[in-house]
C-alpha cells in the first residue's frame, strides 16, 4: 500500500462523474497511487491495488467496478500515474470526481423457485456452455467448484475472457438469486477466496477485478437487469436481448454464467 | 471585346456543376458572358443566341464560350474554370443534425425519461409527445395550465407511464439526480411527493444520519390539489411499493386537498412496505425523516448545527426569504404556531411563479434575494431574516460566496441572520464549506429547516 | 410501465434549460438534448389545442397508411378535354388558385401559349386581350398536376396514371423538353409547333406502345432511380431511361410509321426531364388518397402558381394556405442572373410531399450543386427533412444512407413545432413572358402556409368540440 506523494494542484480541471457504489470505498479513502493499464476507445482502464477500475464514457455498460465520466474527459495514456482516494482519481492533470453513485448489486423480490424455472425455460437456450458450472455449484462442494473454475479461468480472448464472464455470472446469480428464494449461498462464500487468489494470476486484471465483484454479487446492469427478468420483474426476452448485446463473447457468457447459477439456485 | 470559344473534346461534367462553372467564370473581372456547357442541341442553339461561332461538335464535348473586355482577361477566366471543375472541398461533415423536438432527442438516444423544461406555454406539446412515444416525463416547467396537466397525468395513467409534474423541481431516479436534486447515495428510502424542496430536505436530512435514497419521485407543486387528485402520487406510490428494493417510503407534501389526503393516506396504509406520512402542517420534514429512519431501526439524532456565538440582534419582526416553496411553507407554520399569524405574514417565497417570470429561480441566481436581504438590513423593523440555502444538482455552484458578504453587511447593522441550508455531504458545492463561510459571516446555520425556523422564532421572541 | 423507469438508470432525453442537462452531464449521465426553440407565438395555443385533443397520431397514421398504400402505373395516354371533362374555354393551371390579372410572366405566357396552340387567339396580343375571358382552375382541383406553369388545355395529351391497387388515377401533361418550352412561359412558333407534334406523333405512338405491355409500375421504377442517381424531380436522367428501356420493345413493334416511332424515341432520349411528369402524377395518386382523414396534419399538396405558394393538408381537405412565392436560390444558364428569375413556381413540388426532390438529395450527388455545392450538404439535406416527416419512404430508399428510406409524409405541425422547413429542388422561369428557362436551384416553402393550415386544424379541434 503506497501513500501519493504528489498533492494535485487545486486548480487542476475537475470532471465530475458517476462511479459504481461498489469502488466508493476506494475512491473515499485515503489516497493511492495507480497507474493507467489500458485505454480502449472511449474508456480507460486503472490498476490501484487490487482493484481495476473502469472509466467510460456515460453512453456505456454500467460495470461494477465502473466510473462513468460527465463532460470534459480527456484521452488518457497507457502506463500515466493515476492518484485515487480523498473523493477522486486524477490522471494526467484531471481531477475525476464522483458526484452519484450508482448500486450494481440488484435487489430482488423474494421469489419461488417455479418462478425463476419459468422464466428460464423463457429465456431460451444460451449460446454458451456451461461447462459443467450448474453440476458443480448444485452439489454444494467447493471443491468441485473450484474444479471447474480451475478450467474456466482466462479461457478466451480480450480483456474479459470469456471463461470468467461465464464464471462471475454463475457466482453472481448464485449468491443474489439464493437470496431472493430465501438461501444463503455457502458454496459461493467458500469458493470467492480462492477464486480471487487464482484469478490474480490466471486471466487479466480487469477481468479477475470483476470476477471478484461477481462473487459478491456485483454485476454489470445488463446482468442485472436479466436477472430481475428472472424474477419476474420485467420482460425476459427484450432483457436477455439487451445482455446478449454487451462486448463481443462477454454478454452471451455471463448470460449463460447466470442460467448456470439459476439452474444451480431451482435445482 | 473578344470571344473565346473552346471545344474539350470527350469531357464530360454534369450540368450543375457547369452552371456553377459557368457562374464562377462569369464572377471574373472583364467578363461580360460565360457559357460552359455540354455540346447540346440546346446548348448549340444557346450559344448562337449569345453570339458565338460554334465549331463541329459531338454532344460528348464540352463548350467553353467567354466574351471579355480584352485578351488579358481569358487566362484568368480559364483559370477560374479549371477551378470550379475542381471537386469543391466539402467539410465532410455528415452528421444528422440537431434533434429539435423531445421526441426526436429521445429516439437518437433510446431514451426512457424526458426532462422539459421549456417555457409553460409551450410544455404541454412536449410532454404529450414524449408520453406518445412511451417516456416517462418530468415538467420542471410552471406556468403550465391545470387542464393541461390532467391530460398529461391522464394519457400517463392509460399507457403506465409516470408524468412528474408540471411545476416539478426535484427527483431523484435510481440515483440520477434531475432538476434540483441532493447527490444523495443508493439506499432503502424512497420518497415521493408534490413538493421540490420537501424532498431535497428529507434526502438531505436521510443523507446526514447515513441512509442513502434509492428514488424520490416529485410530482408537481398541483399534484394533491383537488383537481388533479394526486394522479402521480398514488401511481408512483404503487410502484413504489412493488420495488423490492424500496424498505421504506416517505410521502411529502405541502397541506394537500382534504380528500385527497384522505385518498393518499389510505393508498399508503395499503402499501406492504412500510409508508411514512409526511403532510406539513401536520408534521415537520425533521419529523417525516426521523420516521423513516424509525422504520429501519435507526434511532434518529438532532441534526447538525453551526451556531453564533452569543451575540444579541436587534429588536424587531422576522421577515423570510425563501427559494424552496415548502421550506418556506413549513417554517411559516413553525412561526405562526408559537409567534401567531401575523408575526409569520412576512416570508416570501422567492420561487414563486410571480417571482420567475422572465427570471431564473432563485437556487440558480440569487440577486433578487440578496437585494431583498440588503433591503431588510436597512429596515430597523425587521430583527431576524431566515433564509434557505439550496444546494445540489442544478442549484448555484457557490451560492455562500455571493451571500456571505450581505449577511456580514447585515450583520453589521444588527440584522439577526438564521440560514436554512438544504445539503447533503456529496454535493458539488460542498455543504460543510458552504456552511462555514455562512457561519463566517455571521448566520447561525441549521441543517434542519424546522430547527432554523424555531431558533429564528427563539431569537425573535427572546428580544421583544 | 413504472417498473422499468424504476429498475435501471434511466437515458434521459432533455428540452428547455441547458443548464439541466448540464446538471446530468455532470452526473455522468446519458443525455440526449434537443435543440429546441418557441414556436411562432401565433400557433402556440392552437399547438396545444390539437395535443389535447391526441387524435392527429392516428389520422396521421391512417392518412399516410392510404398515401402508401397506392401503387402508381402509367396505363395509357389520354386526351384532357375527355379524360378531365374540360370546357373549351377551361385552362388548368399549376398551384392554388389564381386569376388572370394576377398572373406572373411565365404564366401568363404559358397560357398565351396555350390560346395559340387551341386556336382561340391568332397572336400573342390576341390571347393576352382573350385572357381575362378564359376560365383558370388548379391542375391540383382536377387530380392532375403540372410542373412549373402547368397549363394543361382541352387538346393537350395527359399521361394517365392509374393505382393498379385501388381505384385512383392522376393526370399530367407530357414533358416537351428543356429550353424554350410552355410550362416556362415561352410561346413561340417553334413551342406551339411542338405541342403540336406531341399530340399529333408523341401521344398516339406511346399510347399504342403502352397498349401493348402490361402497365408500367412508377413507383418501382422511381425507386430504381434513386438508387441511380436520381432525385426525382431535378433529376430524372436515371429514371427516363429506365422508363425507355420499358417501352423499348413495344415501340419497336409498333406498326406507326417507323420515322414516328424513331422520333419518339429520339425525343425522349433527349429530355433527361421527360420522366418528372410521370413521377409527379405518381406523387399525385398517393396525396389524393390521404386527403380529407380528419385530424390528419399530412401535408397533400405544395404547388406554386408563380405568384403564390400554396399547401394543403389532409385534416382540412381542398383548402389551400397560401403565401408570396419565394425566390429561388440557384444557379443560372448562360448570362441569366437572379435579376431575370420569376418568384417559384409549379406542382412539380408535389414530389417533395412523396419524399423525393428536395427530400431525397442525399441520393442525388450529381445535382447537390444547389445545394452549396458538396455531398455533405446534401446528406444533411436530407437528413435534416426526417424531423418533419412521419415516416421512411418503404420503396424510395437512399443507397448512401444504408439504404434507408426517403423521409416522407411531411407534418404541417412539426414544421411550425422546428421551424424545419420543406427544401424543394425546382427549375427557375424567366420573369419575362416567352423567356422559357433561365436556371435551377433549391427553395424552402414559406413558413406562413403552415402556420395558417395548423390555425385552421386547431380550429376544427375547438369547434368540433363545441
Amino acid at each position: 500500500m503506497t501513500v501519493s506523494h504528489t498533492i494535485p494542484s487545486t486548480t487542476a480541471p475537475v470532471v465530475t462523474a458517476a462511479a459504481s457504489i461498489a469502488v466508493a470505498p476506494l475512491i473515499e479513502g485515503s489516497r493511492r497511487s495507480g497507474v493507467v493499464l489500458g485505454v480502449s476507445g472511449r474508456a480507460a482502464w486503472v490498476g490501484v491495488d487490487d482493484e481495476v477500475l473502469l472509466l467510460a464514457d456515460p453512453a456505456a455498460v454500467r460495470l461494477p467496478n465502473g466510473i462513468s465520466l460527465g463532460r470534459g474527459a480527456e484521452a488518457v495514456r497507457v502506463g500515466a500515474p493515476v492518484a485515487v482516494g480523498d473523493g477522486e482519481v486524477s490522471i494526467s492533470g484531471v481531477r475525476i470526481r464522483p458526484l452519484r453513485w450508482w448500486d450494481p448489486r440488484p435487489v430482488l423480490p423474494v421469489v419461488t423457485e417455479s418462478v425463476i424455472a419459468d422464466r428460464l425455460a423463457a429465456a431460451g437456450a444460451p449460446v454458451f456452455g456451461d461447462g459443467g458450472l450448474h453440476v458443480a455449484l448444485q452439489s454444494g462442494d467447493p471443491e468441485q467448484v473450484l474444479a471447474v473454475a480451475d478450467r474456466l479461468l482466462g479461457r478466451g480472448d480480450g480483456l474479459t475472457p470469456w471463461g470468467d464472464d461465464l464464471l462471475a455470472g454463475a457466482l453472481a446469480a448464485h449468491a443474489l438469486l439464493g437470496e431472493a428464494v430465501g438461501r444463503d449461498s455457502e458454496i459461493v462464500g467458500a469458493v470467492a477466496g480462492p477464486i480471487g487468489v487464482r484469478a490474480a494470476t490466471r486471466t487479466t486484471a480487469l477481468s479477475a477485478a470483476l470476477l471478484r465483484h461477481g462473487c459478491r454479487g456485483e454485476v454489470a446492469d445488463p446482468a442485472a437487469r436479466f436477472l430481475e427478468a428472472l424474477c419476474g420483474r420485467e420482460a425476459i426476452a427484450p432483457a436477455a436481448g439487451r445482455l446478449e448485446a454487451v462486448g463481443h463473447s462477454s454478454g452471451p457468457a455471463i448470460l449463460a454464467g447466470i442460467s448456470a447459477g439459476a439452474r444451480a439456485v431451482i435445482g | 471585346m473578344i470571344s473565346h470559344v473552346e471545344v474539350r473534346r470527350r469531357t464530360y461534367h454534369d450540368s450543375v456543376r457547369l452552371m456553377q462553372a459557368s457562374a464562377a467564370v462569369q464572377r471574373v473581372d472583364g467578363v461580360e458572358t460565360a457559357l460552359v456547357a455540354m455540346a447540346t442541341d440546346l446548348n448549340l442553339t444557346l450559344l448562337q443566341d449569345l453570339g458565338f461561332e460554334v465549331a463541329e461538335t459531338t454532344p460528348d464535348d464540352m463548350l467553353v464560350a467567354v466574351r471579355a473586355a480584352d485578351e488579358a482577361v481569358i487566362a484568368p477566366a480559364l483559370a477560374a474554370l479549371d477551378a470550379a471543375l475542381e471537386t469543391p472541398a466539402g467539410d465532410g461533415d455528415m452528421a444528422a443534425p440537431e434533434p429539435r423536438t423531445i421526441g426526436t432527442a429521445a429516439a437518437r438516444a433510446g431514451a426512457d425519461l424526458a426532462l422539459i423544461s421549456v417555457p409553460g406555454p409551450h410544455a404541454f406539446v412536449e410532454a404529450a409527445e414524449a408520453l406518445a412515444s412511451g417516456l416517462h416525463v418530468m415538467v420542471f416547467s410552471d406556468n403550465v395550465p391545470v387542464h393541461q396537466e390532467i391530460a398529461l397525468k391522464q394519457q400517463g395513467l392509460e399507457a403506465g407511464l409516470l408524468v412528474m409534474g408540471p411545476d416539478c423541481g426535484t427527483a431523484v431516479v435510481s440515483g440520477l439526480g434531475l432538476g434540483f436534486a441532493n447527490a444523495v447515495r443508493p439506499g432503502p428510502v424512497s420518497l415521493v411527493g408534490a413538493s421540490g424542496t420537501g424532498i431535497q430536505q428529507l434526502c438531505c436530512l436521510l443523507d446526514a444520519a447515513g441512509v442513502g435514497v434509492r428514488h424520490a419521485l416529485g410530482t408537481g407543486s398541483r399534484d394533491l390539489s383537488h383537481a388533479v387528485g394526486g394522479r402521480a402520487t398514488l401511481q408512483a406510490l404503487v410502484a413504489l411499493d412493488e420495488d423490492p428494493a424500496t424498505e421504506v417510503i416517505v410521502v411529502v407534501s405541502k397541506p394537500p386537498s382534504p380528500e385527497v389526503a384522505e385518498e393518499v393516506s389510505a393508498a399508503a396504509a395499503a402499501c406492504t412496505t412500510p409508508t411514512v406520512l409526511c403532510l406539513i402542517g401536520e408534521s415537520t420534514l425533521e419529523d417525516g425523516a426521523a420516521a423513516a429512519l424509525r422504520a429501519l431501526g435507526r434511532e434518529p439524532t438532532p441534526p447538525a448545527v453551526w451556531p453564533t456565538r452569543g451575540e444579541t440582534p436587534r429588536q424587531g419582526t422576522l421577515r423570510g426569504l425563501f427559494s424552496g416553496g415548502t421550506l418556506r411553507d413549513e417554517a411559516r407554520m413553525i412561526v405562526a404556531g408559537t409567534l401567531g399569524e401575523a408575526a409569520a405574514a412576512d416570508m416570501i417565497d422567492f420561487g414563486d411563479d410571480e417571482y420567475t417570470r422572465g427570471r431564473p429561480h432563485p437556487m440558480i441566481d440569487q440577486r433578487l434575494r440578496l437585494e431583498h436581504l440588503g433591503e431588510t438590513a436597512a429596515d430597523d423593523s425587521i430583527g431576524v431574516a431566515l433564509l434557505d440555502v439550496v444546494l445540489g444538482h442544478g442549484a448555484h455552484p457557490d451560492p455562500a460566496s455571493e451571500m456571505a458578504p450581505v449577511v456580514a453587511d447585515a450583520k453589521e447593522v444588527g440584522l439577526g441572520i438564521v440560514v436554512s441550508l438544504c445539503g447533503s455531504s456529496g454535493d458539488p458545492q460542498g455543504r460543510d464549506a458552504q456552511a462555514a463561510a455562512l457561519n463566517e459571516a455571521g448566520a447561525a446555520v441549521f441543517l434542519s429547516n424546522a430547527a432554523a425556523a424555531r431558533h429564528a422564532v427563539e431569537v425573535v421572541g427572546g428580544t421583544r | 410501465m413504472i417498473d422499468r423507469l424504476l429498475a435501471a438508470e434511466p437515458v434521459v432525453a432533455t428540452a428547455g434549460v441547458d443548464l439541466l442537462a448540464d446538471a446530468l452531464e455532470a452526473q455522468g449521465a446519458s443525455v440526449s438534448r434537443a435543440a429546441w426553440r418557441p414556436p411562432p407565438d401565433e400557433v402556440s395555443d392552437a399547438l396545444a389545442t390539437i395535443a389535447l385533443h391526441r387524435r392527429t397520431d392516428k389520422a396521421n397514421r391512417i392518412a399516410v397508411e392510404r398515401m402508401m398504400g397506392v401503387r402508381p402505373v402509367l396505363t395509357g395516354i389520354g386526351v384532357a378535354r375527355d379524360a378531365l371533362g374540360l370546357g373549351e374555354r377551361t385552362f388548368l393551371h399549376a398551384g392554388p388558385p389564381i386569376a388572370w390579372e394576377d398572373c406572373s410572366g411565365p404564366m401568363r405566357g404559358a397560357l398565351v401559349g396555350a390560346m395559340l396552340y387551341e386556336g382561340l387567339a391568332a397572336s400573342p396580343e390576341e390571347a393576352v386581350a382573350l385572357g381575362p375571358e378564359i376560365e383558370l382552375s388548379p391542375c391540383h382541383h382536377h387530380r392532375a398536376v403540372g410542373p412549373m406553369a402547368g397549363v394543361i388545355s382541352p387538346s393537350m395529351p395527359l399521361a394517365v396514371v392509374a393505382d393498379a391497387d385501388g381505384d385512383g388515377a392522376a393526370y399530367t401533361t407530357l414533358n416537351e423538353g428543356l429550353g424554350k418550352v410552355l410550362r416556362y412561359g415561352a410561346f413561340a412558333p417553334e413551342v406551339i409547333d411542338r405541342l403540336r407534334w406531341m399530340e399529333r406523333v408523341l401521344a398516339p405512338t406511346l399510347d399504342a406502345a403502352l397498349r401493348r405491355i402490361d402497365p408500367i409500375d412508377l413507383r418501382s421504377l422511381i425507386g430504381q432511380a434513386l438508387q441511380m442517381g436520381d432525385d426525382g424531380h431535378n433529376r430524372n436522367r436515371a429514371a427516363t431511361s429506365l422508363l425507355l428501356r420499358e417501352l423499348g420493345a413495344a415501340l419497336l413493334e409498333g406498326d406507326d410509321p417507323s420515322r414516328d416511332r424513331a422520333e419518339v424515341f429520339r425525343f425522349m432520349h433527349a429530355n433527361d426531364h421527360f420522366m418528372l411528369n410521370l413521377v409527379m402524377a405518381s406523387a399525385k395518386v398517393g396525396v389524393d388518397a390521404a386527403s380529407g382523414v380528419a385530424g390528419s396534419s399530412l401535408v397533400t399538396a405544395m404547388a406554386r402558381n408563380g405568384t403564390e405558394f400554396g399547401i394543403r393538408v389532409s385534416g382540412t381537405g381542398d383548402a389551400w394556405f397560401t403565401a408570396p412565392a419565394p425566390e429561388v436560390d440557384g444557379l443560372y444558364l448562360g448570362s441569366f442572373t437572379a435579376a431575370d428569375a420569376n418568384p417559384d413556381l409549379g406542382d412539380s413540388a408535389i414530389t417533395e410531399t412523396v419524399g423525393l426532390g428536395g427530400f431525397a438529395m442525399a441520393a442525388s450527388p450529381a445535382i447537390v450543386g444547389f445545394v452549396g455545392g458538396t455531398a455533405a450538404d446534401a446528406v444533411r439535406r436530407t437528413l435534416a427533412m426526417y424531423e418533419i416527416t412521419l415516416v421512411e419512404h418503404p420503396h424510395y430508399r437512399i443507397p448512401f444512407l444504408e439504404s434507408r428510406g426517403t423521409p416522407t409524409g411531411i407534418d404541417a405541425i412539426r414544421v411550425v413545432r422546428t421551424g424545419v422547413m420543406p427544401v424543394i429542388n425546382t427549375g427557375i422561369a424567366g420573369k419575362e413572358p416567352g423567356v422559357g428557362m433561365v436556371g435551377a436551384g433549391i427553395v424552402e416553402a414559406p413558413v406562413a402556409c403552415f402556420l395558417q393550415a395548423v390555425r385552421a386544424l386547431a380550429a376544427i379541434e375547438s369547434d368540433e368540440e363545441a
